[in-house]
């Protein structure tokens, strides 16, 4: 589906739901309630859903050289998601497309689930590997523009698989599942990974969570017509810059993920910290194994809302954060580290080659200051200052240039109700 | 000044022996230069025992003590490839988004294993620039890898954008290197750019956008244009006189495997200006010259259809011989520097025990050398005489 169809039809669906009349009281039977089809006799539900953001990008005090920054400054549409999902008595289902993503991404979520109760959910088809919980947070309801680095670089994506997951007394979250690997449209991509996620709620203000995924990466055979490309995951800051390159690897891949969300009032205070390790057998300049490869990232946030926030819940694997419809407006800020090196000795030469036996350690902090509105049901505006340091200077945007870096990031975003 | 017209002026300079350098430092020819690499001897060791490919290796590099860090170096060459000296090709920005070292993303650091004088390649390029010719600015240096002494090596600019710019005026036109493939001297191949790209002509700019209409139009001018009007015609894409100085410095400084070749055409770069079909050749490659003290001056012109069609116009082969009349005295004036470059490099030589040659062979050769340098003036005269005007 072309980008214009898709802004279509989340326009036409949104002209749809302007005029729907709130309804007291349901009649039997089958009925429309704005964009969802219901019957709550025979317990049917199915609802068009989407969102489209539009996204600015501006580098105040610096200029950009070529190919350094991987988003356009204009991302029109950065996303454009359309789908449906839907219920009837124990299957759920929900299908979503983004006509916007170049190559095999289109297909979003896509599964189909039986429930026997909260805390026992079977869920089959493309969904989101569970590991570190802003990830599986929906691009639409994350507090800033960017996701955090430690998520955008070492989180795993969607693929083909199975999960059984619920909640037990609103004290206990659990995610386990095998998955065809850790990312269907990666190039990057691990086979056969196992993936499981616990979040428990000590008291009812606070959440506290740990995630671990493993599965093994095949390194592409070594072709003298075709080099291969590095599986390994690269370092992307919150500006677009990649200071860190892929590597080649190849073995066990591990992630261990560890959260917590406290809320209080309106402030919310979350941290979430991400480790990826890949191994690298055989990926030595004389095919030798090396260190395995880690990165490790972190991020710190707080987020103040200027509404009282509903309790969140997790359903459908995502954060229900706020009663976002009646306009609040959230003022946020995030601290982030994100730092790659390997797990052997630091000795010798410490090189920036994708076949380096001692990683050259690299790393890079990122602050973030937001500003969200939720306009009305439909909108949402943001505004995001990031302030980038580098003091390394093989690893600085603009070459030899140390010190701060400022981004400016603004977001439209439309969504179905 | 301009760089170009400093340069030409140092090339005069240099060709007088004195020790006046106006180009970059690190290529001042008159200083042994010190150069190193320091990398994982791993890495090293795969760079030598693989050196018929271009895997890129991290490491950091000096030359004479200016550092710079995180570039990538391969093994390079054709027939110079070599596991027990390695020519190497730093890419200084490989790691290191657009990092430069002396505003160059390349260098090339040539192992001269070829050549046992070490000499021919900056001795041959001083003729070209003696000519008005650009070509790269090259110097002597010894090599350290892991403090560990490889060698005496050339350390040579490479042909990329700030050699277009400083010695051309633009760099925004197609360059292409001339990638051996198989004998060819010109002839037209048809219009398909497949047929001339990326062998024999590899793009080394505008990769992304390239239109090789400029190229493959040349080519079939070279080929078709009648015999009546082939000079004005070719002259709509090459400078003549420059393009026969190129060639008549060739055959002065008896070149074997140039743009005349004992094989076809090879060893060069030609350039299309951007936004015009104009083309130049740049030299490359210079260690298989000065073979014969009576190398003949017209040796393979008919192998290739541009230099026999143009040599066939009485004009035309009068400019040229007009200009091999001067290469030959720029080559007898390379003698001082001969003798100035040796008592540089020597120790360092007889001191490179990677080097194919022994010591002995290296003092013979650049006597060898000097002879045929010392020679070649009288023999291009005796020969531009009795040549048909």
């Amino acid at each position: 589906m072309r980008p214009a169809l898709g802004w279509a039809a989340l326009l036409f669906a949104l002209t749809a739901a302007v005029p729907a009349p709130a309804q007291t009281e349901r009649e039997p039977g089958w009925s429309f309630d704005g964009l969802t089809l219901r019957n709550d006799r025979q317990d049917f539900r199915l609802q068009l859903i989407g969102y489209g953001q539009a996204d600015v990008r501006s580098f105040p005090d610096w200029n950009v050289p070529d190919k350094t920054i991987h988003h356009p400054s204009n991302d029109f549409p950065r996303r454009l998601r359309v789908g449906i999902e839907g219920r009837w008595k124990r299957l759920a289902w929900e299908v979503e497309v983004d006509p916007s993503n170049d190559g095999n991404e289109h297909l979003k979520n896509a599964y189909g689930e039986l429930r026997f109760g909260r805390s026992v959910r079977l869920r089959g088809g493309n969904i989101k590997v569970p590991v570190a919980r802003e990830w599986l947070t929906s691009a639409s309801k994350i507090d800033f523009i960017e996701r955090s680095m430690a998520v955008d670089s070492l989180a795993p994506s969607r693929d083909w698989g199975g999960m059984v997951h619920g909640e037990v007394h609103h004290r206990l979250l659990y995610q386990v599942g095998v998955f065809k690997g850790d990312g269907r449209s990666d190039p990057t991509r691990a086979e056969t990974t196992g993936a499981a996620r616990v979040v428990v709620t000590p008291i009812r203000a606070l959440d506290i969570g740990g995630s671990y995924s493993q599965g093994q990466v095949k390194a592409a055979p070594e072709s003298a017509l075709a080099p291969p490309a590095p599986d390994g995951v690269h370092g992307v800051t919150p500006s677009g810059f990649r200071f860190y390159v892929r590597h080649f690897v190849n073995g066990t891949r591990r992630r261990i993920g560890l959260e917590s969300a406290l809320r209080w009032a309106g402030l919310s205070l979350k941290g979430e910290w991400l480790r990826h390790q890949d191994q690298r057998k055989g990926q030595g300049s004389v095919f030798d194994d090396l260190p395995d490869e880690v990165g490790t990232g972190w991020a710190a946030s707080v987020v103040w809302t200027t509404k009282k926030k509903k309790v969140e819940t997790e359903e459908e694997g995502e954060v229900s954060t706020h009663s976002w419809y009646k306009g609040p407006v959230e003022v946020a800020a995030r601290y982030e580290s994100l730092r790659f090196d390997d797990n052997g000795p630091s000795a010798g030469f410490a090189g920036a080659g994708n076949r380096a036996r001692n990683i050259r350690p690299e790393q890079a902090n990122a602050f973030t200051g937001g500003l969200s509105w939720w306009v009305g049901k439909w909108a949402r505006l943001m505004g995001n200052v990031i302030l980038e340091r580098y003091d390394d200077p093989l690893i600085t945007p603009v070459p030899n240039r140390k010190g701060n870096y400022v981004t400016l990031l603004g977001r439209l975003q439309f969504q179905l109700p | 000044m301009r760089r170009s017209t400093s340069l030409a002026v140092l090339g005069l300079a240099v060709l007088a022996a004195a020790p006046a350098w106006a180009g970059d430092p690190i290529f001042n020819p008159n200083v042994l230069h010190e150069t190193r690499i320091v990398m994982d001897p791993k890495d090293w060791q795969s760079l030598r025992d693989n050196f018929r490919t271009n895997q890129y290796y991290a490491a950091n590099l000096s030359v004479d003590n200016e550092v710079v860090e995180q570039v990538g170096i391969r093994s390079r060459g054709k027939g110079s490839r070599s596991g027990e000296k390695p020519g190497i090709t730093v890419d200084v920005n490989k790691y290191v988004a657009s990092q430069t070292f002396h505003g160059y993303k390349s260098i090339v650091i040539k192992n001269s294993v070829q050549d046992a004088t070490f000499l021919r390649d900056p001795l041959s390029f001083m003729v070209f620039e003696g000519m008005g010719i650009a070509a790269p600015q090259t110097s002597q240096t010894r090599l350290t890898v892991n403090d560990e002494y490889w060698g005496l090596y050339t350390l040579t600019e490479d042909i990329t954008k700030p050699f277009l710019r400083a010695r051309l005026g633009e760099d925004s036109g197609n360059l292409y290197k001339y990638e051996y493939g198989d004998v060819y001297g010109f002839e037209y191949k048809g219009d398909d750019p497949k047929a001339y790209v990326p062998v024999p002509f590899e793009a080394k700019t505008n990769e992304d956008h390239l239109d090789t209409t400029g190229l493959i139009t040349f080519i079939r001018t070279i080929n078709q244009a009648p015999d009546a009007t082939f000079v004005q015609d070719i002259s709509a894409f090459i400078d003549i006189p420059t393009f026969l100085t190129y060639v008549a410095v060739e055959n002065a400084i008896a070149e074997n495997d140039g743009f005349l070749g004992y094989a076809g055409m090879n060893n060069f770069y030609i350039y299309q200006y951007g936004g015009r079909n104009k083309f130049v050749l740049i030299p490359w490659d210079k260690n298989t010259t000065f073979v014969d003290s009576s190398w003949p001056i017209f040796q393979r012109v008919d192998t290739n259809v541009l230099a026999r069609r143009l040599l066939n116009d009485p004009a035309q082969r009068k400019v040229y011989l007009d200009a091999l009349r001067k290469a030959a005295s720029v080559v007898t004036s390379l003698l001082p520097n001969l003798e100035a470059m040796y008592r540089l490099i020597r120790e360092a030589a007889l001191t490179d025990t990677k080097k194919p040659s022994t010591n002995d062979e290296f003092d013979n050769s650049v006597g060898g050398l000097r002879a045929i340098i010392q020679a070649r003036q009288p023999d291009i005269l005796a020969q531009v005489a009795a040549a048909p005007q």
